[in-house]
């Protein structure tokens, strides 16, 4: 798990990237990749 | 073939990445992908579909199970609603009392002893299912009476495919876009009186209305007319639409107007968006009508607590899918319950759709939950009540950040001779850090849903 990760909080709740242990889900790779490799400043316009 | 497809998306050039969002918002721009709102002073204001990119993403193995139950509660729920305006078995048997259906403002007595065509009269459905703690769905609402929305399921994934094209053509992710060819068929189907050359059209109150991007989109994508009230006129108990070239029967109407202004003859008399008489040429089985008139009243929060024993009772079989515990306003005992609790519960006007009249308990103030209490007081068959259940989340993009953002999904279910439900459904999400309120109209938004075969 990548410090990317680390700041999403979803505990609380079934999240349908990240399960309760903090481990990514495995159909939810797919796009989690892209997350993970850029982070939301280079996803989003500036 | 996830990890290639994952190495591919890793792989991917950062300056391609960052053009997605940007690409995403002009696409939605460019194909005039948007919806209508009223303000408190009715105004009407238009706005830009939002859609995040971050998509759903569910395994196609979990997704042919709840498509299963999806199908399995909507046959129930068409055989009801020809039960209730024909034999009336189910009151009989005493499974659901009879008092919550004639009582329904939805029920409508001039549907007795028809049945139309396959009795199929929720033609298409669109079912809200959540996500509970383990990740189960559940049924949330059924929606039958016009479901709106589907048009956006079909705009998201054309949106994505621009800006993602090689997801989409080089992996597994199932395709929605048999939609428009479906409802075709689908309409055809409900056609009373085989006819070689069917004319075809869809019934839109009008540029004003909230959904009419919508209308005209999928008018556009079957290649059928898209007309108003104006545009047809009954003669001889047969409906027509005037042309250049003069009338032209039409043979089935996919109306997007609700009941009461269906025909002012035979409802509500001061209706100018409906066609006068239309409601005897369907009766005479002269013309198609989906939804058919008359199926609101299994779209009624009360009856959708008995939908689970309507599927014991005329299926023999166990629910697929399980809902959400319902208490029934109108039940003395529950009600106490109800208002003495009410802070734990979200209270729902049994008839009202859109989001709107919703108390969400935990979360609503002191003088928010008096006034419900009063309105339960006043007309408790109004009413139920439902534990507040914690929405599942995906990420979604913040102005800050990354989040969690709770979010639902609407598949639709087409039912004429056949049944067909559709892969995935439209995602809602709440844009508010812990709002569950995914409905556009009060500020939500919304994800392509992604049907991906992850054993590949």
């Amino acid at each position: 798990m990548s410090d990317f990760w680390k700041n999403y909080d979803s505990k609380s709740t079934f999240d349908g990237y990240i399960s309760k242990e903090k481990k990514l889900r495995t159909h939810a790779k797919i796009i989690a990749g892209i997350l993970e490799k850029y982070g939301k400043k280079k996803i989003t316009r500036n | 073939m996830l990890r290639s497809l994952q190495a591919y998306l890793k792989n991917m050039e950062k300056k391609k990445l960052q053009e997605i969002e940007k690409n995403c918002q002009s696409t939605i721009s460019a194909r005039g992908i948007n919806f209508r709102v009223y303000a408190a002073n009715n105004r009407a204001e238009e706005k830009k579909w939002p859609l995040d990119i971050i998509p759903r993403i569910i395994p196609k193995s979990q997704w042919l199970k709840v498509a299963k139950g999806l199908a399995q509660r909507v046959k129930a729920l068409n055989l009801f609603i020809d039960d209730v305006y024909n034999a009336k078995k189910i009151f009989k048997d005493k499974v659901i009392p009879k008092e919550l259906i004639f009582n329904s403002p939805l029920y409508l007595k001039e549907c007795e002893g028809f049945s139309p065509k396959h009795k199929a009269w929720s033609n298409i459905s669109g079912i809200d299912l959540i996500k509970n703690i383990d990740g189960d769905f559940l049924v949330l609402e059924d929606n039958l009476r016009v479901p709106s929305g589907v048009s956006y399921m079909l705009e998201n994934r054309m949106v994505m495919r621009d800006i993602f094209p090689e997801l989409f053509t080089r992996y597994k992710v199932s395709s929605v876009h048999q939609y428009a060819n479906k409802l075709y068929n689908c309409m055809t189907e409900c056609i009373p009186k085989k006819t070689n050359n069917p004319h075809m059209v869809l019934l839109t109150p009008g540029i004003y209305n909230s959904a009419y991007f919508e209308h005209s989109f999928l008018a556009e994508q079957m290649g059928i007319a898209l007309v108003e009230g104006k545009d047809l006129f009954v003669e001889n108990d047969h409906v027509y639409m005037k042309t250049v070239k003069g009338p032209l029967k039409v043979d089935c109407i996919y109306r997007r107007i609700d009941d009461n202004f269906m025909d002012p003859k035979v409802f509500f008399k001061g209706s100018l968006l409906g066609v006068p008489g239309v409601f005897k040429c369907w009766r005479k089985g002269n013309v198609g009508i989906i939804n058919a008139l008359g199926t609101g009243v299994a779209d009624d929060k009360a009856v959708y607590s008995y939908v689970n024993k309507m599927i014991i009772y005329y299926l023999g079989e166990q629910p697929i899918i399980d809902q959400v515990e319902t208490l029934l306003c109108g039940d003395k005992k529950n009600r106490e319950h109800v208002i003495d609790n009410i802070s734990k519960y979200v209270v729902k006007p049994s008839n009202a759709s859109g989001g709107y009249g919703i108390m969400i308990g935990p979360k609503a103030s002191k003088a928010e939950k008096e006034e419900m209490i009063k309105n339960i007081k006043k007309n408790p068959r109004n009413y139920i009540a439902q534990p507040l259940e914690i929405l599942s989340t995906v990420p979604t993009i913040t102005p800050d950040n990354i989040e969690p953002r709770h979010l639902d999904l609407r598949p639709f279910i087409l039912t004429g001779k056949s049944t067909y439900v559709t892969t995935g459904g439209l995602t809602r999400v709440a844009l508010k850090k812990g709002s569950t309120i995914v409905n556009s109209s009060q500020g939500g938004g919304s994800k392509d849903t992604l049907i991906v075969d992850s054993k590949n």
